[in-house]
């Protein structure tokens, strides 16, 4: 209905703020996922978003990052290959952990968004009540 | 017979007010009184049937906004409520002239004689 | 001149307000059983049934169905399928939706109301 489109809309970015978050904890999670030499590294993954026509937001891809990694010298690992390096993902730490914050700060915002529609429509409704 | 003009009290149920940019607003209040009130001639009669027909349109426009919310065609609320709150007041406008009409003409009618 | 009591427009408005209702009813079925293995999520549409029912000018209680259709999300690890903002929209969606309608209803009856009272 026409007249609820703030809900949709912010029911849009809770479910691509909630597929970041699922992304970055996964990145997080897989920080120290130690693959042998001759396998890609562990990608991590990037939520791409794009704006829709009729108002809101939606998951368009996901983006993996870099395959080559960083080669780690650990030689009792053991994945380790003959020259005892491991490939290791390169991710940031402190990035993704700068963005948690910012997607659960989105995620809180689209929250408060639907409070605001809640109490617009409610003003609504009460027009000309008890006239 | 029929009842002589009355004077420019006439009434239109919820004439919406037009913002004119060279008169005052003042007329808002008297939604009626403005429009009506320079032909002193108007048949009583002829304005109460005006008004009742105009407040039978926004009776079924408040109908079909209603329904248009039922089958979730609404585009904004306010459009609905605005329009009942509308299709109430001048039902109490429209009776309440209805009454003092009646009224009057009782009066009338034990004058007679 | 007045509407009747009952007619048209007050079957329509009652049909919805019982498809709000049963919509309202499978959200919080859906919510309760969030967590249930091999869950499959229910959405309701009686718009459909309205709109059409609307169309061929003829509102009776008979035509108004609501239908109950099983959603099509994508299930999670364990098979269940409900996802919570959704259903939470829903339900406040309908909750709105329902206010207006209730207040559409019992704004038709104090305009006749009005019309007798003074008599």
């Amino acid at each position: 209905m026409g007249a609820f489109d703030m809900l949709g809309i912010a029911h849009s970015s809770l479910t691509t703020h909630q597929t970041w978050l699922d992304t970055l904890s996964h990145n997080i999670a897989n920080a120290s996922t130690a693959r042998p030499t001759d396998q890609a590294a562990f990608q991590a993954q990037f939520v791409m978003a794009e704006a829709q026509d009729a108002g809101g937001v939606r998951v368009s891809g996901l983006a993996l990052g870099d395959p080559e990694g960083r080669m780690v010298h650990q030689p009792d690992h053991p994945l380790a290959d003959e020259n005892g390096y491991v490939r290791m993902p390169d991710i940031d730490m402190g990035a993704q952990m700068s963005q948690l914050i910012m997607a659960q700060r989105g995620f809180q915002a689209q929250t408060s968004v639907i409070r605001n529609a809640q109490d617009v429509y409610s003003s609504a409704l009460s027009i000309g009540r008890n006239a | 017979m029929s009842i002589g003009a009355i004077e420019p009290g006439g009434f239109l149920p919820f004439a919406p007010p037009t913002i004119d940019p060279v008169t005052t607003p003042t007329a808002a209040p008297a939604a009626g009184a403005a429009p009506v009130g320079a032909s002193a001639g108007v048949d009583f009669a002829s304005m109460l049937t005006t008004g009742i027909e105009r407040l039978e349109g926004l009776q079924d426009r408040a109908d079909s906004l209603a329904v248009q919310a039922a089958t979730g065609d609404l585009s904004q609320i306010h459009d609905y409520t605005i329009t009942a709150t509308e299709a109430a007041v001048s039902t109490q406008l429209t009776t309440a002239v209805r009454n003092k009409a009646l009224e009057a003409f009782q009066e009338i009618m034990r004058i007679a004689i | 001149m007045l509407v009747s009591a009952s007619d048209s427009v007050a079957a329509a408005l009652g049909g919805a307000l019982d498809g709000l209702a049963l919509r309202q009813r499978v959200a919080a079925d859906n919510i309760a059983n969030m967590d249930t293995p091999n869950f499959t999520a229910a959405t309701v549409d009686f718009e459909s049934s309205l709109r059409a029912a609307l169309a061929d000018g003829d509102v009776t209680g008979a035509e108004l169905n609501p239908a109950t259709a099983l959603s099509a999300a994508t299930p999670g690890v364990n098979g269940n399928n409900v996802d919570l903002a959704t259903e939470t929209m829903t339900a406040t969606q309908s909750t709105f939706q329902y206010q207006l309608l209730t207040r559409a209803v019992g704004d038709r009856y104090s305009l006749i109301t009005t019309a007798i009272g003074h008599m």
